[in-house]
């Protein structure tokens, strides 16, 4: 019986097209550490670029500053001019956004829009696949050049933006190439591309992302990031007071 | 007169047939007329509602692919859209003030905001930014000051709407005042967003309104445009370098995950402490491109002296655009209402439709009910016609019967439709909820009777005869006069 039971074991092993379930945690951890920053914080000026049919064309550069370790985040604006200033602080669960022009703060959402674009604010802090989202199921693929895993994903929580998600993840060194988002009823909501990264010190950043909307026809945005450190800031830097004071 | 003698004597004669299909008839026409009327009160109120309130007769707007309204674009996908800005505006509030027909004219922007205490959100709001003075004199009298009051002419301030007030202490249990402070962030997404901390200078609510304009709170147009980037820099390009808008120019994915090496080399910035500090440089050009662009309005309103003139006024507006080469659009009230304009309309659709169906079965009924009695009287149309009664003859009895049905009964439908109408009129209809108070454009409706109703009802009536008599004339007509008296 027991003899069998190996023979059999061996069968389904060695049957033509059978691929043992990679380690999905692990997986998930990978992605995590490459795009968090538990140990140093994180600074880059990115560029985003949106196309809107109706709107036409828009472009903001802004300087982001991330301190994961204590859940904070700063987006600066540094251009168009008209929003020079305007910025995003996070500290913990508390999201504000803040308007030179009127000197004040107001408290905003993860799942908002940033700025118009099809970017989300949520876009901008720590994620973590580990904690937000289990694999439903999986296959193996191709996209472009590289060999991935597809997975779907579903979420654990309801923090997250979006319910469902596809990721396609390279098989050698688990960099995230793709990502479809999907909402509660399934539909299509947005297709993320991730075709370019940078490496600094350890880690893996994503240097240049698009964005499409699939609701809407043509609307896309492109980020691009510069300016990359990981050096550690000051701490005044996640503050309002720092805020108020570089608007000055 | 001799077809309509044998006609009536025939109806007589089959008194429970008569009776049925004129039944049926009253019952139809009786419904149409009671139907048709209310709606068409309904749309009068609703028209009247916001034209004397809202819109004015004729709205002019910017240039737009869609639907443009007072509360927005109002396709779902469109909803964050910026709305165009009247180009030249001011040489056209120039030509409307002095147009001899046009009475009134008033500016407006329209916006979305939340509603902040403190740093805490706690409500929505739609906004139309106005012009004081302007607003006063084309709606008189249509606003109800529950605290504080209007705006005064150069002032800033919010007059925010009862319901959304009484909404943020139902949910939040916080009362807003008159002389609170409040933070309004513009959700526009065509320029970022914007925050402003207003006085709220009253709490109103429209002294006729409904659903939609319950959500809206008035702002003084500077601080409307100043939340929705309506400033001097709202054009400001910026260029973006060839390499960040390459994957959005050419999204293809083989090209995207085509290279051998996806991963740039090790690099690290660093900046100082000064550089964190001058992060921003030089801010005074900002502070320039922020002020506000006192031309910038969504919508100019206008009020006619006559509403006759609508046609003239909006071909003279329309040759002015065309003879200065501005791109503007001219329309009526009911484009900028938005969909509670067009709800008395789709009604009206749905149920004339019902009515239809209606209408066919009740033809059905009274076709099968004639040829009944064509059958019951073949031996009286064989020996007719074995008399010398021509084709004509018979045809002419028949219609002439169901014509005088349709006409009689039609008649006692349309008194009785008018005599429910009048007591319906003198006591008033209350709205149950706010969707009948939407379609009643209030809270108790009068309905009266419609002058197109009844012409509608008299034309629905002949139709029935005519068709309903098409078969039963045909069976009759095909009676040969030997086998019809042998038949007996």
């Amino acid at each position: 019986m027991r003899k069998i039971g190996i023979a059999l074991c061996i069968c389904i092993i060695c049957w033509p097209g059978y691929t043992a379930e990679p380690d999905f945690d692990a997986i998930f951890k990978s992605i995590d550490s490459m795009s968090t920053f538990e140990q140093n914080d994180f600074s880059s000026v990115m560029t985003i670029v949106s196309d809107d049919p109706e709107e036409g064309r828009k472009v903001m550069k802004v300087n982001q500053f991330r301190r994961d370790k204590d859940d904070k985040f700063l987006i600066l604006i540094l251009e168009p001019a008209t929003q020079k200033g305007q910025g995003y602080l996070r500290i913990e669960d508390n999201l504000w956004f803040y308007d030179p022009e009127s000197r004040k703060f107001s408290h905003s959402s993860f799942k908002e829009n940033f700025q118009g674009t099809d970017a989300h604010n949520s876009d901008f802090r720590k994620r973590s696949y580990s904690r937000d989202y289990k694999v439903a199921s999986w296959e193996e693929g191709q996209l472009g050049k590289y060999d991935v895993y597809i997975l779907n994903l579903e979420a654990r929580n309801d923090e997250v933006t979006y319910p469902y998600e596809k990721l396609w993840v390279r098989k050698d060194n688990n960099l995230v190439l793709k990502a479809e988002d999907y909402s509660l009823n399934k539909r299509h909501m947005r297709t993320s591309f991730f075709p370019n990264y940078t490496k600094v010190g350890d880690k893996y950043l994503p240097s240049k992302m698009l964005f499409v909307d699939e609701l809407t026809e043509g609307r896309k945005t492109q980020i691009t990031m510069t300016n990359i450190s990981l050096e550690n800031l000051q701490d005044q830097v996640f503050t309002k007071m720092y805020v108020e004071r570089v608007n000055r | 007169m001799a077809l309509f003698r044998i006609a009536w004597r025939n109806l007589k004669e089959h008194k429970v047939k008569t009776l049925i299909i004129g039944i049926l008839i009253t019952f139809g026409i009786t419904i149409l007329v009671i139907g048709n009327s209310m709606i068409d009160t309904a749309a009068l109120g609703i028209e009247k509602n916001y034209i004397d309130n809202y819109t004015g007769h004729l709205i002019i707007t910017g240039e737009s692919d869609s639907p443009l309204t007072l509360f927005g674009a109002m396709s779902f996908d469109r909803m964050n859209e910026r709305l165009p800005v009247i180009p030249n505006y001011f040489q056209v509030l120039e030509f409307a003030k002095t147009h001899p027909d046009v009475l009134a004219v008033s500016g407006q922007g329209t916006g979305m905001a939340r509603i902040s205490i403190g740093e805490e959100a706690v409500g929505f709001t739609i906004l139309f930014g106005i012009d004081p003075g302007a607003y006063l004199e084309m709606f008189p009298g249509n606003l109800e000051f529950l605290e504080g009051g209007f705006l005064k002419q150069g002032e800033e301030g919010l007059i925010l709407s009862e319901r959304i007030a009484s909404l943020i202490e139902e949910k939040e249990n916080i009362k807003i005042r008159a002389g609170d402070h409040v933070l309004l962030t513009g959700i526009s997404a065509g320029s970022g967003a914007k925050i402003r901390e207003l006085t709220v200078r009253g709490i109103f609510r429209f002294i006729s309104s409904n659903m939609q304009l319950n959500m809206v709170s008035l702002i003084d147009i500077d601080s409307l445009r100043s939340l929705n980037g309506m400033t001097l820099g709202a054009e400001l390009v910026v260029k973006a370098d060839d390499d960040e808008v390459d994957l959005i120019e050419q999204p293809d994915e083989d090209d995207m995950f085509g290279q051998d090496d996806m991963i740039n080399s090790d690099i690290s910035y660093s900046q100082t402490e000064e550089d964190l500090l001058s992060i921003l440089g030089d801010t005074s050009e900002r502070d320039k491109l922020l002020q506000t662009d006192s031309g910038a309005w969504h919508f100019l309103l206008l009020k006619l002296k006559n509403e006759a003139s609508i046609r003239e006024v909006t071909a003279d507006f329309n040759r002015f655009f065309k003879e200065k080469g501005i791109l503007e659009k001219i329309s009526g009230w009911k484009s900028g209402a938005g969909p509670i304009g067009e709800m008395a309309n789709t009604l009206k659709i749905i149920f004339n439709v019902v009515i239809l169906i209606i209408a066919c079965v009740a033809v059905i009924i009274i076709m099968n009910t004639l040829v009944i009695s064509i059958n019951e009287r073949m031996f009286e149309i064989g020996t007719m016609r074995a008399l010398g009664a021509q084709k004509g003859f018979v045809r002419g009895m028949i219609i002439m019967e169901t014509i005088l049905i349709s006409i009689v009964f039609g008649a006692i439908g349309i008194m009785a439709g008018t005599a429910v109408l009048g007591l319906l009129g003198a006591t008033g209809i209350t709205a149950p909820n706010m969707f009948f108070e939407v379609i009643f454009g209030g809270k108790v409706f009068y309905p009266v009777i419609s002058p197109g109703t009844i012409i509608q009802s008299m034309v629905v009536i002949i139709l029935i005869g005519m068709i309903s008599s098409l078969y039963p004339v045909w069976i009759a007509l095909k009676i040969q006069p030997v086998k019809a008296i042998h038949s007996d």
